[in-house]
């Protein structure tokens, strides 16, 4: 395939569909539209990257999808059923199939539990006999680089490294298909993030797994993803593969991340002016296109007419300068 | 450039239960006048308690066991209470991590960089005096903003309000603790802006601890990089990223995820920090894949490779 169809991706392969998806808080009398109308493709195998500033909604995005949260609208398709849809049983085998790794290994793991517990804890819920559970439980230790004896201690007794890496295990034990991974190295140090990320990497390879995965930082997503969609104030602006975004970022937003970012290299210093201007309220999105007031290239047709999500060499875009020319 | 600051042999130490916690141990650099000087390292390599025994600020149990601070030449450590008030706040101006938990929720913005002044100089005019410096660090009508609350405040523009107070007594130093981390990248980026904005109107020097080294090839002129309470390396920008010395600096700068380029593969530094480290030999010993028997005996001794560039490590002694 080559790049172009990549980006652009509907084919048979697709493992997850998000369409259209809305998930609206209710904030007093008015609305916080935390996802708005966001449509999606993720392939069966690939790493999937959503990107974004704090507030964009791309957490509340990956929630929708692991089930904590009931969308407002729209419909999650994984491997052909509506998620929104599903109760009883099968909701309960879809749910197995998809995993969760949260930003915090401080937070997410239970501190009263002992270590084998919380990573047989999803093959419980799923019904595997204890014995059977107990063993896998172990195995899967094993495979994310823990060492034999780290079953019977407790949270507080691992480091964060560590620690993330029981997240992970908890994740794989019941051999999903998909893992989310909500900002899964963004508490952890550098030298500690770069084992995390090749573990990841490597249990891929192995399993198959499609990963979302989302972040705010540029360098983890050159190095993990294939694909990636840019989000801002709820709305997708950019989807393209990581070789188009990085090479030749086309929304304007996109841009100015990509200039925001510090490169570790004394010679690549950041020459031009940073993006001016605060996120909006997002109580009270700007009309049109929501960017449009931190926008250098912004017209008056931004401001009045929302732009749409539209193929533009081989990629999706969503904005009325680059769509038109 | 003459020099501002020299921290010679600093050791800030925490006496806790399980005994003596060597938090920061024979610390030794000097900033010159209008230059932006990294410490850089990880979580608990003691960045930040080297900036806060700068400021005479650091918490029970710890305690400055040693060392000099030379601040234009004078000892900091030596200096009474009342005499380093005088200095804290007014020559020395300091910025911290989480803008929205270092100001006051229950008072205006506007009211903060006023006690800000009138601490060390009583004048009448000084509402001007505030709104004009919420306008010099880039806050957007700044009097509105003067009389709003933190709450009211987005996490850029608290920080920009905390860089305001920081330089309100127009300070010769500036010590920023990780002034953007709690902030996105687009924010990041103009509050990095402003900084050295600042150091060019105003030939402010600026100390700045991070763990960014993204921030530091971007910001600053020299650093020095920490690792478990000691300083394993220190020069200029350019000759650190260019070639780096120190097994830890390399592997440091292996491991981070570049944004401008593909890497086929990070290496992580296997083990983790030692927190009560032994007496002698080189902290980094256990982790290091050069390590020799020496490195686990004898304390490296920092060596001159010139340009000013310093490593303490074996390999080059």
């Amino acid at each position: 395939m080559d790049t172009e169809s990549r980006a652009t991706y509907t084919g048979n392969g697709s493992l997850l569909r998000i369409e259209n998806l809305k998930m609206y808080f209710k904030e007093g009398k008015k609305y916080l539209k935390a996802v708005d109308g966001v449509t999606l493709e993720i392939k069966d195998g690939e790493s999937f990257c959503l990107v974004g500033e704090s507030g964009c909604g791309k957490s509340t995005l990956l929630k929708c999808v692991a089930g904590i949260l009931k969308p407002t609208s729209g419909k999650i398709i994984f491997q052909g059923q509506d998620l929104t849809k599903l109760k009883g049983r099968k909701l309960l085998e879809a749910r197995r199939k998809i995993q969760l790794i949260f930003q915090n290994p401080y937070a997410s793991l239970d501190p009263r539990m002992k270590i084998i517990d919380i990573v047989a804890e999803p093959l419980r819920i799923q019904g595997v006999p204890k014995e059977e559970r107990r063993k896998i439980a172990v195995e899967t230790l094993r495979e994310v680089g823990l060492p034999p004896g780290v079953e019977n201690r407790y949270p507080h007794q691992l480091s964060g490294g560590m620690r993330q890496r029981v997240a992970i295990a908890r994740a794989l034990s019941v051999k999903p298909k998909l893992v989310l991974a909500d900002e899964p190295t963004s508490a952890l140090d550098v030298s500690v993030q770069a084992g995390i990320l090749n573990l990841m990497k490597r249990l891929q390879g192995e399993h198959g797994l499609t990963y979302l995965f989302v972040t705010h930082d540029m360098g983890v997503v050159r190095y993990i993803c294939e694909r990636v969609a840019v989000m801002y104030l709820g709305k997708i602006v950019e989807v393209a593969s990581k070789k188009q975004l990085f090479n030749s970022p086309l929304h304007p937003y996109t841009q100015a991340l990509l200039n925001s970012v510090p490169i570790p290299d004394p010679s690549k210093r950041r020459r031009r002016p940073p993006l001016k201007g605060e996120l909006p309220d997002p109580l009270n999105p700007p009309s049109g296109c929501r960017f449009h007031t931190r926008c250098p290239y912004a017209t008056e047709k931004c401001k009045r007419e929302e732009p749409p999500l539209l193929p533009k060499n081989g990629r999706l875009v969503a904005c009325h300068m680059v769509n038109q020319g | 450039m003459d020099t501002l600051l020299s921290v010679k042999n600093l050791k800030t130490y925490f006496r806790v239960k399980r005994g003596v916690l060597r938090a920061v141990d024979n610390v030794s650099f000097d900033i010159k006048r209008g230059e932006v000087f990294c410490l850089v390292g990880e979580s608990g390599c003691g960045k930040s308690i080297t900036a806060l025994s700068i400021m005479r600020l650091i918490p029970y149990p710890g305690e400055i066991v040693g060392g000099e601070i030379l601040f234009d030449g004078v000892d900091l450590l030596k200096l009474p209470e009342e005499e380093m008030e005088k200095i804290r706040g007014k020559r020395i101006g300091m910025i911290f991590q989480d803008p929205h938990t270092s100001l006051d929720p229950s008072y205006t913005v506007g009211w903060q960089v006023e006690e800000a002044i009138l601490l060390h100089k009583m004048i009448k005019e000084v509402s001007k005096l505030a709104v004009n410096l919420l306008k010099k660090v880039g806050i957007p009508a700044a009097e509105k903003r003067y009389r709003e609350y933190p709450h009211q405040l987005s996490g850029g523009l608290k920080q920009r309000a905390m860089i305001g107070i920081a330089i309100s007594n127009s300070p010769e130093l500036l010590i920023a603790d990780e002034p953007t981390t709690a902030l996105d990248v687009t924010i990041q980026a103009q509050i990095v802006d402003l900084m050295l904005k600042l150091r060019e109107e105003n030939g402010i020097s600026i100390l700045l601890i991070t763990h960014d080294m993204g921030l530091v090839a971007e910001a600053c002129d020299r650093l020095a990089v920490m690792y478990a309470g000691k300083i394993v390396e220190k020069g200029s920008v350019e000759e650190i990223f260019s070639e780096p010395l120190h097994p830890y600096t390399k592997a440091l700068l292996r491991c981070v995820p570049r944004p401008d380029k593909d890497v086929e593969k990070l290496v992580a530094i296997p083990g983790t920090v030692p927190e009560f480290p032994p007496a002698s030999g080189c902290r980094f010993a256990d982790r290091c894949p050069m390590a020799r028997k020496e490195c686990f005996e004898i304390t490296p001794e920092e060596v001159n490779m010139g340009n000013g560039h310093r490593v303490a490590c074996h390999l080059y002694g």
